[in-house]
């Protein structure tokens, strides 16, 4: 009887604590990436990492200085041409393979800060979040994450985190059957360096320019609703419009409407513009990102971000002129 | 570490490593510490070479260059207790030249969009190319390729370039920025 007892007793506490600890990973795994999302705004750090998106291997240097709230970054290739690139605040500038600025332009604020981070239990609603086994990456303790796709709209994602400050020491981006689309793994880090404190300011008349890049359309803002020429009828589970802006010179004179979506980690640009001659048709990636144009109503339209080609085209296929 | 493993570091900073080999390697850079700082030496090596090293360098980054070519095998360092910033600010100032990101759309112009108005192509006009996503044709159209080139890099610029406050992406976004090959 005695002995019946126990075996009932354990059975219970067996299935009792099996769901236990799927639901702490899941909780662990969505503290780690509240920490992620911190530790990208706060942490200084310098380090050397490869980077690898199916088109060859890169070697890149990264340092980044934050300080009471203001955050500078600077990258550059060492391997093969030179390029790098300086950020502080709003300003980017982007350098060309003879170390000269190429441009010099106002990034408009994206709207993710918005969307993230407190959102991450709607995050959950596309991905499983799942802690995985520790691991080791430039020589520091990291905690391994599985951020999977729920469905085929999306990619999955892996990350290491630093176990003592969060930081992103490795990032793998896997298509629906595993196969890694793009990877950054750090080599080398220094975590924690000195201040920027005396660095000079970004100069506000250092050769700011059209981009040659951008052809102008760097400049950018919000439209209100009634200023919406074109509307999104069918989007990906899980995506939702985080952004309604306008490219070019100015509000009137604007060379595209610009429609951005995210499901809270993957994000996608739709980009719709008077038709030239010049028409775009078809689809392409390089890398993890996808695009696909057409032409619409007398419009180009292009679309392009780092989900799979059928999310894509799904977005593309359900833009609409907005009927006044 | 193995004979084989440096022949295989070696045969990846040179890209000359299949995609196995590579997952490999990278798993193994990934765990090894020694691996790593063989991977920077050998790059260093390598690039100081190909005589590919940026123009401009600051003192730190040649020390070590010049460390790792004279008494190989040197660990590299980490910078915690010596910062320098990369060649910061000094360019701010000068003009501009040139297009530093304009190559990351080539491969996916030549690969994989057509341009030109809709209905039949001209033959003369058509040329085709094998893609990671099939064989492709490329229409030109009276459009110069590399007008299309610059077209393609400003959507994908301007769609990095706000993805940069993205908190989630940490500094994934910048990468992209600045990766690009000449051709694929």
């Amino acid at each position: 009887m005695f002995v019946r007892f126990h075996a009932i007793a354990a059975v219970c506490v067996y299935l009792l604590a099996c769901p236990f600890p799927a639901v702490s990973s899941e909780t662990e795994a969505r503290e780690w990436i509240a920490r992620m999302v911190a530790a990208a705004k706060r942490i200084s750090f310098q380090g050397s990492f490869v980077y690898d998106n199916g088109q060859g291997l890169t070697t890149m240097r990264i340092v980044q200085f934050a300080e009471g709230g203001r955050e500078t970054q600077e990258l550059e290739v060492l391997n093969g041409e030179y390029r790098g690139l300086m950020r502080s605040g709003d300003d980017l500038l982007i350098y060309s393979e003879d170390g000269q600025p190429v441009n010099y332009d106002r990034f408009h604020k994206a709207p993710f800060a918005r969307v993230l981070p407190d959102d991450l239990q709607q995050l959950e609603a596309s991905y499983r979040l799942t802690l995985e086994n520790p691991d080791r990456v430039a020589g520091r303790a990291c905690q391994t994450l599985s951020i999977t796709a729920r469905d085929e709209f999306r990619y999955s994602y892996r990350v290491w985190l630093d176990l003592e400050t969060a930081m992103l020491l490795q990032f793998d981006l896997l298509d629906s059957e595993g196969q890694v689309l793009e990877k950054l793994l750090f080599t080398e880090v220094g975590i924690g360096v000195s201040s920027l404190a005396n660095a000079p300011p970004v100069p506000e008349s250092a050769s700011r320019r059209p981009s040659p890049v951008s052809g102008g359309m760097l400049d950018a803002g919000p439209l209100s609703e009634d200023e919406w020429r074109w509307r999104a009828d069918e989007l990906p589970p899980g995506f939702r419009k985080i952004a309604h802006m306008w490219h070019g010179p100015d509000k009137r004179g604007m060379h595209a409407e610009h429609l951005m979506f995210s499901d809270g980690l993957a994000s996608v640009s739709a980009y719709i513009e008077p038709q030239a001659d010049d028409t775009m048709r078809g689809h392409s990636r390089i890398g993890p990102v996808n695009a696909w144009a057409d032409a619409v109503a007398g419009h180009q339209i292009v679309v392009v971000g780092d989900v799979p080609m059928r999310a894509i085209e799904m977005i593309g296929a359900g833009l609409t002129p907005v009927e006044r | 570490m193995s004979e084989q493993a440096n022949e295989q570091i070696s045969a990846m900073v040179d890209e000359e490593i299949d995609p196995g080999a590579r997952s490999f390697v990278l798993r193994r850079m990934a765990e090894e510490q020694d691996c790593c700082a063989r991977w920077g030496r050998y790059h260093l090596i390598s690039e100081a070479l190909k005589n590919n090293l940026p123009r401009q360098i600051d003192p730190a980054f040649s020390e070590r260059l010049r460390a790792a070519i004279e008494t190989v095998p040197v660990p590299v360092t980490t910078m915690e207790d010596n910062v320098r910033p990369l060649r910061r600010f000094s360019r701010w100032m000068r003009p501009a030249a040139g297009i530093g990101i304009a190559a990351s759309v080539a491969a996916m112009v030549l690969l994989g969009f057509q341009d030109g108005p809709s209905g039949p192509p001209d033959e003369s006009t058509v040329a085709e190319a094998a893609g990671p996503t099939g064989t492709v044709t490329v229409v030109r159209s009276g459009s110069p390729e590399d007008v299309m080139k610059r077209r393609f890099d400003r959507y994908v610029t301007l769609h990095n370039g706000l993805l940069i406050d993205n908190p989630m992406r940490g500094y994934v976004p910048y990468v992209r920025l600045v990766d690009h090959r000449s051709e694929p």
